[in-house]
């Protein structure tokens, strides 16, 4: 048998794994987000905003036990999306859950995840929608207002 | 299918859609074809009797013509599809007029083989991470295409991208560990023919004749002319890309060292005991540069901007530029 693979139906498999990750949380909600900062963007971000603008990994912590971390993959223009054992949290994480933007997102009902496309076929991001109508974005971008190549967290409007 | 009253053709001659013997006192003119195992109906493009291989096919209805792939295929006896373009390999590789099966199966081995093995071709074959998710082999700088290059290597079975390791070792090649992992992680393809693309990477006159059959099939010119659209060539020297790196992005900050900060903060492996300082910005930059077994690729990020990607296989490390003004923009994985 012979088949020609295209992105697109490569990219089927990249999508049929997330989905299934995505359904396990949907009407789960956050218990809490840890962060792990690439240092040397620290200093340009303002601070009120540093927590979700900085570049760094996001980890999050659902109600079902499960840790998802969110990482910034330059190479494929993505997010890269993992699952992560707790006890394979790396050291140095700064727990962000109580934060102003953070703390209305966690103990909220997650009614939708879905992924975000760009210019490719690839996705650059995810995008959270939660019971009290606020809503997440997790993107990967490659030039941002502070830097370029980071990950960027928001409030899914610009999406 | 013929029109009714509105086609003519001469009785002398009994052969119709894909050279099959038309038997005409079935159905009528031209309503069907003998294709050795099974017979044919044009008019509805089907089979009338179910695959005598249905058992090799579980992923296919015993009654699919062409494995559902009319373009590139074409359908051998009512048995399965056959990718006429390696039939053309075969061909060339055999000096058969008719190649069979096994012909096919050689031809295809030997290209494999050429491009893996040949100790007197070193193109420094690599396996890398194009961007955009999609893996693939870059052969002499030019990318190759598993799934296209190497079928019945790579395979997809419902849908889902697979790498076939026990294919290559039967063919005493060894896997690409890093092809193996960015098909498994990414599972993402290229739609492009990747095998016909070694003809743009200038190699007819050292490849094999195996190769060269390939180059001249017609598919072989399209892809090239594909190939020549997107190829890449760079302009600028080390000494201007070096410069580009050492701009100012925020504050002190300099382009070059920040992406290297970032890379060495990741953990990313390749970049592991470096600092994050201009001279190392001008050591990885130059290495990669100057790498005869460079890969040069260019791509598209998620914004829309064009990008080219350069990676030294030795060091794992890797250097995208803008395509447009050629400045660097960011470190990369090789």
């Amino acid at each position: 048998m012979i088949h020609l693979l295209t992105g697109k139906s490569m990219n089927k498999q990249f999508i049929k794994d997330n989905e299934r990750t995505f359904k396990k949380i949907r009407g789960k909600h956050i218990i809490k987000c840890f962060r792990l900062f690439f240092e040397s963007d620290l200093e340009y971000i303002p601070e009120n905003i540093r927590w979700q603008e900085a570049d760094g990994v996001v980890f999050l912590v659902f109600s079902n036990g499960e840790i998802i971390s969110f990482y910034p993959n330059s190479e494929n223009f993505t997010v890269k999306m993992e699952k992560i054992k707790k006890e394979k949290l790396p050291n140095g994480l700064l727990e962000v859950s109580n934060n102003q933007f953070w703390n209305k997102r966690v103990n909220s009902e997650i009614i939708s995840v879905e992924l975000i496309y760009g210019y490719t076929d690839t996705p650059y991001g995810v995008l959270f929608q939660f019971a009290n109508g606020l809503k997440m974005d997790l993107c990967y971008l490659s030039e941002s207002e502070y830097t370029f190549d980071a990950l960027i967290i928001s409030n899914g409007e610009k999406v | 299918m013929t029109v009714p009253n509105r086609s003519a053709s001469s009785t002398a001659y009994r052969y119709g859609f894909q050279g099959q013997e038309k038997d005409d006192e079935i159905k009528g003119e031209g309503n069907s074809l003998n294709y050795k195992f099974r017979m044919h109906d044009p008019r509805v493009g089907r089979f009338f009797a179910v695959d005598p291989l249905f058992k090799q096919y579980p992923h296919y209805t015993p009654y699919s013509f062409s494995g559902n792939k009319v373009i590139a295929f074409v359908e051998r006896e009512g048995q399965e599809e056959k990718w006429f373009l390696y039939n053309q390999l075969a061909e060339h590789a055999t000096g058969k007029k008719q190649p069979d099966v096994n012909d096919i199966s050689d031809a295809q081995n030997k290209v494999i083989k050429e491009i893996f093995f040949d100790p007197a071709i070193d193109y420094g074959n690599k396996a890398v991470n194009l961007g955009l998710g999609y893996g693939a082999i870059v052969y002499n700088g030019v990318r190759l295409v598993p799934s296209t290059a190497f079928p019945g290597v790579f395979e997809e079975p419902d849908g889902t991208g697979y790498y076939d390791v026990k294919t290559l070792q039967t063919n005493g090649i060894v896997p690409l560990y890093t092809v193996e992992q960015e098909l498994k992680e990414s599972a993402v393809g290229f739609a492009t023919d990747g095998v016909i693309s070694i003809a743009s990477g200038g190699l007819l006159t050292e490849a094999g004749p195996v190769i060269q059959g390939v180059a001249k099939s017609k598919i072989a010119k399209q892809v090239v002319k594909k190939m020549d659209d997107v190829a890449v060539t760079i302009s600028k020297s080390t000494d201007d890309i070096i410069a580009s790196a050492s701009r100012i992005k925020k504050g002190k900050t300099r382009r070059g060292v920040q992406a290297l900060d970032k890379k060495i903060g990741r953990g990313d492996t390749a970049y592991q005991g470096l600092k994050a300082n201009q001279e190392s910005v001008n050591k990885v930059i130059k290495e990669v540069m100057d790498s005869p077994k460079k890969s040069i690729t260019p791509t598209r990020n998620q914004q829309g901007i064009e990008v080219i990607d350069i990676i030294n296989p030795d060091t794992k490390q890797g250097v995208r530029l803008i395509k447009e003004t050629e400045e660097f923009d960011t470190f990369i994985n090789g």
